[in-house]
């Protein structure tokens, strides 16, 4: 195997809370092949977006980061932020959940999606509107001719988001991070989008990383999930079997909690008992304990190492099933 | 979370000169190291001195006496003044946006705009002359400019608590839109009306120091803080003490109701506290 | 008591769109545009639509919390807009509301004590204290909130135990229907799962009858008994729960099932056939509100309005073009 294009190595981000300073994520590893989709699956407070704007080094300057993000060989941590401002947009884009408050709502969206083009140096301005233009009818907005020079609330939520993608691929990144892309629309909007981000995935071979709390957005999008729990990588998989069959019980819990379209009517959910705590008020261990039936002192105390095979892996001291 | 004080020192500072003004204001009533009015034409005009501890002005009168009992005077109206444009101006704010859209909010507003149209102490100047001299007046003059001041802010602020959720679910209960109000809509938007009154009353200081300037506040013998600087204003070059000491006190009780006017704002805007936590 | 809870009959509610000029009335859109339904005891009813469907007016229109501009509501046979003030503020303990934002619908600066007891002081007003307390306590062990719960303030709890909270005092007055807009929307997947679940044994402890209102299909097919799916104010398909998800007709129906998640099928097989809608446009008047997105749409489709009509088993849908 090729050295994988983004790999995350003992992440941990620290905020300050009221009680003191605690870890939103915790120890998180994982890896990424050029090309690769992986989905991030988590509630409130998993620390799933802490995750996604550590990777696109737009973390609140309170936060304290550890560990390594080695994307295209270079530790992104340890990089001085010019040389990160640089990469950002360019080689690793985002899409945030909101399209409304994401684009600015006084530029005309052609501007808004040539943008990236002109402050990275990658075309003159004709250049960069051309590509816009180009790039506004590959997302799927109709007429994009006419709509260069629309402005954002013109456009319906979906289209926004839409805009938001063209925008992101502009520089044509390797890794393209987005943050609960469809969260904000109608589940019929949903599809589409989902369907549009995993073509353009394909066809530009652009490494994908989508965070959502929606099993069903994952699952349709991403080959391959990480559960977050608490800060925590709970269980890393392929989707599919991952969702059938999970070695965590957090994992079952949260499949068996979500209304699916094979539901028995009338019928109980799973439901998982308890809330989902704040970051400051997590045991030692598993930050599951307290809400998990299989939970142990042990949980409580030691952190389950994250260990399997290559097709999945789990944090846990008492698994459902062996990784 | 506690309260660091350090986080907010205009608050603090602010506070601090308003209680100790008010502490000075409450002395006056009992206790002054002279007679604030008892005429002295052998000691007029003397400088400080350990008798007199800021001087005595043209007729001989203490200006530390006539000082504590003119920061009870501007207290007073300042109080007053701000507490009939509160009450006044919440109750027509709250019912205009009870009534939003309709022309009687419409009336009410624009009835407003008017009025915020004239700078305050002209209002107040042409109320007083409309209605004669004195300090009752003076309040009254006052009170109608902070009316829609507080109109304005209270209209947008139950504009804003309406459209919360709790509104809706206390009338799916079946209370009454009186009850409504009292129960959720004014607990709910007290903090702001607080907030502002704080930086009507330094306002109101600053008016009531104008009309007494002017002759048309507190009337003499009565010490107030703007008629001691229009007394002061002939000795200007030779005794400026006469006019530093009032403008001092003046400029501080203002700065100090603006701190902790702006101070508690920080501690009630939602904003403020999101930003924070 | 025999005969329907709750019967709309062709509400409509407008609303203007921008302020209009100084001589000319702003343009009215129509949130709600000629629906008509039926509650019975005991058999909730479940309301599907996205946003701008017009399910959030419906169900202030069912609560008598706005007037419609057409059209009448009828709780128990009386038409609630047609009471007076007070007669309507009386009827209101026997239907009552749950919201679905729980961070807003709480007062912030009452105790979940007052926010709970609160429409018992309306409906009983003579109750004293002490009776008062008991009745709170009964219905917070109800809802699973600990005794503790009574003296904090709503900021002192997750999402999910405010919903709690909510609930309880919806619940306080024993109601017969419970309107439930979007109650658990605002929650996470592993609390959502929990409030439903005591939605459902209230249900059947209580033998509440709900109008649940839900983006959701899969919420609502868990609680509902019936459902209406609802696209820009009007209803595009109805009928039994059971038969609607497992059979949809509609185009609309259809792509709403076809989103959610399917663990089982082949991801693969599941992606090819699902069925997928265009991205949405302006309404044309007088056409079908799908008319613009639908695979499957005619020349009729654009040109005419399709009516509810009814099918076999007790469904009804609004297409020129149905599936299956």
């Amino acid at each position: 195997m090729s050295a994988p294009l983004l790999d995350v190595r003992n992440l941990s981000v620290t905020l300050p809370f009221p009680s003191g300073p605690a870890r939103v994520v915790r120890d998180l590893s994982f890896s990424l092949q050029a090309g690769e989709r992986l989905g991030i699956v988590g509630e409130s407070g998993s620390g799933k977006s802490m995750t996604a704007l550590a990777l696109i080094g737009l973390l609140p300057a309170i936060a304290r980061t550890h560990g390594e993000i080695r994307f295209e060989g270079r530790d992104l941590v340890a990089l001085p932020e010019p040389e990160r401002a640089g990469l950002r947009g360019a080689r690793i884009a985002m899409v945030f959940q909101e399209p409304m408050t994401s684009l600015n709502p006084v530029h005309r969206i052609g501007d808004q999606v040539a943008e990236p083009l002109l402050i990275h140096g990658r075309a003159d301005r004709a250049t960069a509107r051309a590509e816009a233009l180009r790039l506004l009818d590959r997302v799927g907005i109709p007429r994009a001719r006419e709509r260069l020079d629309a402005y954002p609330h013109e456009l319906s939520g979906g289209q926004r988001q839409r805009v938001m993608i063209a925008m992101a691929l502009a520089c044509r990144p390797a890794l393209l991070v987005a943050d609960e892309p469809t969260s904000a629309l109608d589940v019929t909007v949903q599809a589409g989008l989902i369907a549009l981000l995993k073509e353009l995935s394909v066809e530009l071979g652009m490494a994908l990383v989508i965070i959502s709390h929606d099993l069903a957005v994952i699952g349709a999008i991403a080959e391959r999930s990480l559960v977050m729990y608490g800060g925590a990588a709970m269980e890393e998989g392929a989707s599919r079997a991952m969702f059938r069959a999970a070695i965590h019980p957090y994992t079952r819990g949260l499949v068996g909690a979500s209304p699916g379209r094979h539901a028995v009517r009338g019928a109980r959910l799973a439901a998982i008992p308890g809330t989902v705590p704040s970051p400051d008020r997590l045991p030692p261990g598993c930050p599951f304990h307290g809400r998990c039936a299989r939970g142990t002192d042990l949980c409580r105390d030691m952190p389950p190492p994250f260990v399997g095979g290559p097709a999945s892996r789990a944090a846990c001291h008492h698994p459902e099933r062996a990784p | 979370m506690g309260f660091a004080w350090y986080r907010h020192p205009g608050l603090v500072v602010g506070g601090a000169i308003a209680l100790a003004l008010m502490a000075i204001a409450a002395l006056g009533f009992v206790w002054t190291p002279f007679d604030p009015t008892r005429l002295a034409l052998p000691d007029r005009l003397q400088g400080p001195s350990a008798l007199h501890w800021l001087g005595t002005d043209h007729l001989g009168r203490d200006t530390v006496a006539r000082l504590m009992v003119g920061a009870g005077n501007s207290l007073k109206v300042g109080l007053l003044s701000v507490a009939l444009g509160l009450v006044a101006g919440t109750a027509l704010g709250t019912w205009a946006a009870s009534r939003n859209g309709s022309l009687l909010d419409e009336a009410v507003m624009r009835t407003n705009d008017f009025v915020l149209a004239f700078p305050a102490v002209l209002t107040a100047v042409m109320m007083v002359h409309l209605i004669g001299p004195g300090a009752a007046n003076a309040i009254l003059a006052i009170a109608v400019f902070n009316v829609p001041v507080f109109a304005r802010l209270a209209r947008s602020a139950a504009l804003q608590v309406r459209s919360r959720d709790f509104v809706l679910a206390a009338r799916a209960a079946g209370l009454t839109e009186t009850r409504i109000a009292i129960a959720h809509i004014l607990p709910n938007m007290a903090g702001l009306l607080v907030v502002q009154a704080t930086i009507q009353f330094a306002i109101a200081i600053l008016a009531e120091a104008g009309l007494s300037y002017l002759g048309l506040g507190t009337q003499p013998p009565a010490p107030s803080w703007g008629r001691m600087l229009y007394e002061a204003r002939t000795y200007m070059q030779t005794q400026p003490w006469l006019a530093i000491f009032p403008g001092a006190a003046i400029a501080l009780t203002v700065l100090g109701f603006n701190l902790l006017g702006d101070g508690l704002r920080d501690l009630v805007d939602p904003r403020a506290r999101r930003a924070r936590t | 008591m025999t005969g329907p809870l709750l019967v709309a009959e062709a509400l409509v509610r407008r609303y203007p769109v921008g302020r209009g000029g100084l001589f000319t009335p702003a343009a009215r859109v129509a949130a709600v545009d000629g629906v008509d339904f039926t509650v019975e005891p005991g058999v909730s009813l479940g309301i599907v639509g996205e946003s701008g469907s017009g399910k959030s007016t419906l169900a202030r229109l069912a609560m008598a919390l706005e007037r419609p501009d057409a059209g009448r509501i009828l709780f128990r046979g009386e038409d609630l807009n047609a009471l007076s003030a007070s007669d309507l503020r009386r009827r209101r303990r026997h239907f009552q509301m749950v919201f679905q934002d729980p961070y807003g619908s709480l007062d912030p600066r009452l105790t979940v004590e007052r926010i709970v007891a609160e429409p018992l002081t309306v409906a009983e007003p003579g109750f004293d204290r002490r009776a008062r307390r008991e009745r709170v306590l009964a219905i917070l062990e109800a809802v699973g909130l600990p005794t503790a719960a009574l003296h904090r303030y709503p900021h002192e709890f997750s999402g999910g135990q405010r919903q709690r909270v909510a609930i309880a005092r919806a619940l306080i007055t024993e109601p017969a229907l419970v309107v439930a807009d979007e109650p658990v929307s605002a929650l996470d997947v592993s609390v959502q799962a929990q409030v439903l679940n005591l939605l459902m044994d209230l249900k059947e402890r209580r033998g509440l009858t709900y109008l649940f209102i839900s983006h959701d299909l899969a919420v609502v097919e868990h609680v509902a008994d019936r459902v209406m799916v609802m696209l820009r104010g009007r209803v595009v398909e109805s009928g039994p729960a059971a038969v609607l998800f497992a059979r949809p007709v509609h185009p609309y129906t259809r792509a709403l099932v076809d989103a959610l998640p399917d663990f089982d099928a082949d991801p693969a097989d599941h992606a090819a056939g699902a069925f997928r809608l265009g991205e949405p446009g302006a309404a044309e008047a007088g056409a079908c509100p799908l008319a613009d997105r639908c695979p499957r749409a005619k020349a009729r489709c654009r040109a005419e309005m399709p009516m509810l009509r009814a099918l076999a088993d007790d469904r009804h849908v609004a297409c020129f073009e149905p599936l299956g």
